[in-house]
């Protein structure tokens, strides 16, 4: 009995420690909504967790659920910041970038000192094909937080699009350097595109096609040694 | 349908909306300061000060204070300023709101004996007291720093300091160490192109306010009358009847004197009366920022951590969620925080405690963010410039001698004083209070004599260049609080508690 008992223990420690990221996400907030179903706060943030385990999975199934989420967090709050901050990243997950520009400019409107504002504002921007805007708002979100990931990331994407790789590897070192250690997904996520900077910076004919993967989560990744001259890159680094 | 972002710019933001969630909430509060400058002292601007000098009618005096609350006794590095911050002083002079002359202020600190436990040793162990910023008599000042000054103006950058060296005053740490401060203080005085005056260094602190109860909701001291004034306490501008909280402490000072033949746009001086004669000012702190796209020019290479023109705007009128865009931006894009400008939060709490106000929109606040009377009494309406916090001074009214100066200037008839420019004596606590109340609009329906009771600064300020008091002590100063002594007018000298 009592073996038994270590056993389920050790098991049911084995599946915590086992949860992503998101995974946790999801778990902590749907607790706190089922203890306080009244606070929009925690629907907010359960919507964000749903929307993080779409990315980890590639299922669209969490996707329409953090939608579902947010929708209880507006009956309750309508219009609330926060709900509307996760109301544009998943405007800009659908790749409905015009209405993720105009919730994002509605955002900072209210709160100009809100630095994820304006990282809505460059991804929106971007491909929207407004460049000058973009940099407007990735300056600001520089100037803002001095070496804050997020705009040292978008910063790190715009210097790529003007052809200036070495410059974008900096800001993502950068980035790197700064993420805690326990994210490990946004480090994982940090060091594959550093691989694709690299890769790019070498091979700049390839660079097209592996900018296509960079899409694709990491775990599907072709992380092995290529024969086009990036052979010194090193899976193990991950 | 395609689960995935097509680019990794989408990508980014769903790698980042995880690393935006776990970031503190950038919406805390901090009445203080904009929240980023507060976490950055150094950089942080306690003051800002312009006046037409009483001492030399002649030319005007700006004044930058940085670096909040400087515990005197606090060794052994002290306060020097911050090598990596670029100090600046604007001026605009055609009413567009954007700076003509800027003066830049750059620091670079020596560390003269290595082996030495602290910044400054006199009197002690072979070394002789502190008596001269360099050569004989400042071998005890191991940590010492000097500074450039560079005038940019449309025709171009100059060096005003090239000839000599600039050694900025340190705090004034002991008696033992430096037994004649005020004599020492006064090396740091230096004459530079064209007459113009400057000064950096250690002072006192002259801002005067009862922070405790301020931002305690406006929970004022009951035994000093406050927040409505007897007239017995409003009238006496040379008493204190609340503790000060800025007895005792130091700030780092950069002061300039300057030939308003220097700072007028056409290089004339002109009357009261002439649009020409009014100027706007503000001081600001950069640091280097990362450029998005690389270093491209040098003011792109700097970004803005703060920013004062009027005192208290960012405090008192900007909201929460954009004080750090607005202490970042340029002066001349305030237009986007007019609202606050116009519908401020203060007066509504005033009106919860029974001060009558005048409803918004508050048109008679724009004079502290336009050019027009009665500050530019020759401005029309076309020479109004856009909404902008700029210290507006007008050049043409004649200083007011220091024993004759009223603590709340303008609206106490002296003309000399804030809102027309600033004066380290200027009661902004006051004045600003007033003003929201509205008494702008109309002295007798909205000119409640709110104040805090605190009527004056706890040091002596000088009647000549550079018009602040010698730093306090460190050795020997005390602070001032609640039931502890300061307001010689209260019984036993002892500020109320209450």
């Amino acid at each position: 009995m009592k073996l038994r008992f270590l056993f389920a223990f050790m098991l049911a420690g084995a599946q915590l420690f086992a949860l992503t990221p998101a995974e946790k996400a999801i778990q902590q907030a749907t607790e706190k909504v089922s203890r306080q179903p009244e606070n929009p706060e925690y629907y907010n943030q359960l919507a964000m967790a749903f929307a993080r385990r779409a990315r980890e999975t590639s299922d669209v199934a969490f996707y329409t659920k953090a939608e579902e989420t947010l929708r209880h967090s507006f009956q309750l709050a309508p219009d609330n910041f926060e709900g509307l901050k996760t109301q544009a990243w998943l405007e800009l997950g659908r790749h409905e970038f015009a209405k993720a520009r105009a919730t994002a400019q509605k955002l900072n409107k209210i709160a100009p000192d809100d630095v994820s504002v304006y990282g809505y504002l460059v991804d929106a921007n971007v491909e929207l094909g407004n460049y000058d805007d973009a940099l407007h708002a990735a300056q600001w979100m520089l100037d803002l937080r001095p070496g804050n990931t997020a705009g040292l990331v978008r910063a790190a994407y715009l210097r790529e699009l003007h052809g200036n790789l070495d410059g974008a590897l900096e800001l993502m070192q950068m980035a790197y350097d700064s993420e805690p250690l326990s994210e490990t997904e946004d480090r994982a996520w940090l060091l594959t595109q550093m691989a694709h900077l690299r890769v790019g910076r070498r091979t700049s004919a390839e660079s097209g096609r592996i900018r296509s993967l960079g899409s694709e989560r990491v775990s599907q990744l072709p992380l092995r040694p290529r024969d086009n001259g990036a052979d010194s890159y090193r899976p193990e680094s991950l | 349908m395609n689960l995935f972002p097509r680019s990794r710019s989408a990508a980014a933001a769903l790698a980042l909306a995880a690393v935006t969630a776990v970031l503190p909430n950038a919406q805390a509060a901090s009445h203080r300061e904009a929240p980023i400058t507060a976490l950055d002292h150094k950089a942080d601007i306690t003051d800002w000060f312009a006046f037409v000098s009483p001492e030399r009618p002649d030319r005007v005096v700006m004044i930058l204070n940085v670096d909040p609350f400087l515990e005197p006794s606090n060794g052994p590095n002290y306060f020097p300023f911050d090598p990596n911050v670029l100090y600046e002083m604007e001026v605009d002079n055609n009413h567009d709101g954007k700076p003509d002359i800027t003066l830049q202020f750059r620091f670079k600190t020596e560390i003269r004996n290595p082996g030495l436990y602290t910044g400054f040793v006199g009197g002690l162990a072979g070394i002789p007291p502190i008596t001269a910023l360099d050569g004989t008599g400042s071998e005890g000042l191991s940590l010492r720093q000097s500074y450039s000054v560079t005038m940019v103006t449309k025709s171009g950058s100059r060096v005003l300091s090239d000839d000599q060296t600039l050694f900025a005053v340190p705090s004034n740490v002991g008696p033992r160490t430096m037994p004649n401060y005020n004599l020492l203080r006064a090396k740091g005085t230096y004459t530079l192109y064209n007459g113009m005056r400057v000064f950096a260094g250690t002072v006192a602190d002259p801002f005067f306010i009862d922070l405790g109860g301020v931002f305690d909701s406006l929970n004022m001291r009951k035994a000093a009358t406050a927040p409505v004034l007897s007239a017995a306490v409003d009238g006496d501008d040379h008493n204190n009847y609340g503790p000060n909280a800025l007895a005792g402490f130091n700030v780092n000072t950069i002061a300039v004197e300057m030939p308003i033949t220097m700072l007028t746009a056409d290089g004339q001086m002109h009357g009261a009366g002439d649009k020409l004669a009014v100027i706007g000012t503000y001081g600001s702190t950069s640091r280097r920022r990362v450029n998005v796209l690389g270093e491209r020019s040098e003011h792109q290479s700097w970004a803005q951590v703060q920013r004062m023109g009027n005192p208290l705007i960012n405090e008192a009128i900007i909201g929460t969620g954009s004080k750090d865009r607005f202490s970042m931006d340029d002066p001349w894009k305030d237009a986007q925080f007019a609202n606050f400008v116009l519908d401020p939060l203060v007066p509504r709490v005033l009106s919860t405690l029974g001060v009558p106000v005048p409803a918004a929109p508050r048109t008679d606040l724009l004079p502290l963010v336009q050019y027009m009377a009665p500050i530019c009494l020759g401005c029309t309406q076309a020479d109004a410039g856009p909404v902008a916090d700029l210290l507006r001074l007008n050049m043409g009214i004649a200083p007011t001698e220091p024993q004759n100066q009223k603590r709340l200037g303008f609206i106490a008839g002296d003309a000399a004083g804030y809102p027309n420019g600033r004066r380290p004596v200027d009661d902004v606590f006051d004045i600003s209070l007033r003003a929201l109340a509205g008494i702008l609009v109309d002295a007798k329906t909205y000119g409640t004599p709110l104040g805090d009771g605190v009527n004056m600064p706890s040091s002596t300020l000088d009647t000549a260049f550079p018009f602040l008091a010698p730093a306090y002590s460190g050795r020997d100063s005390v602070h001032q609080g609640p039931g502890q002594p300061g307001c010689a007018n209260q019984p036993d000298g002892i500020c109320p508690a209450n």
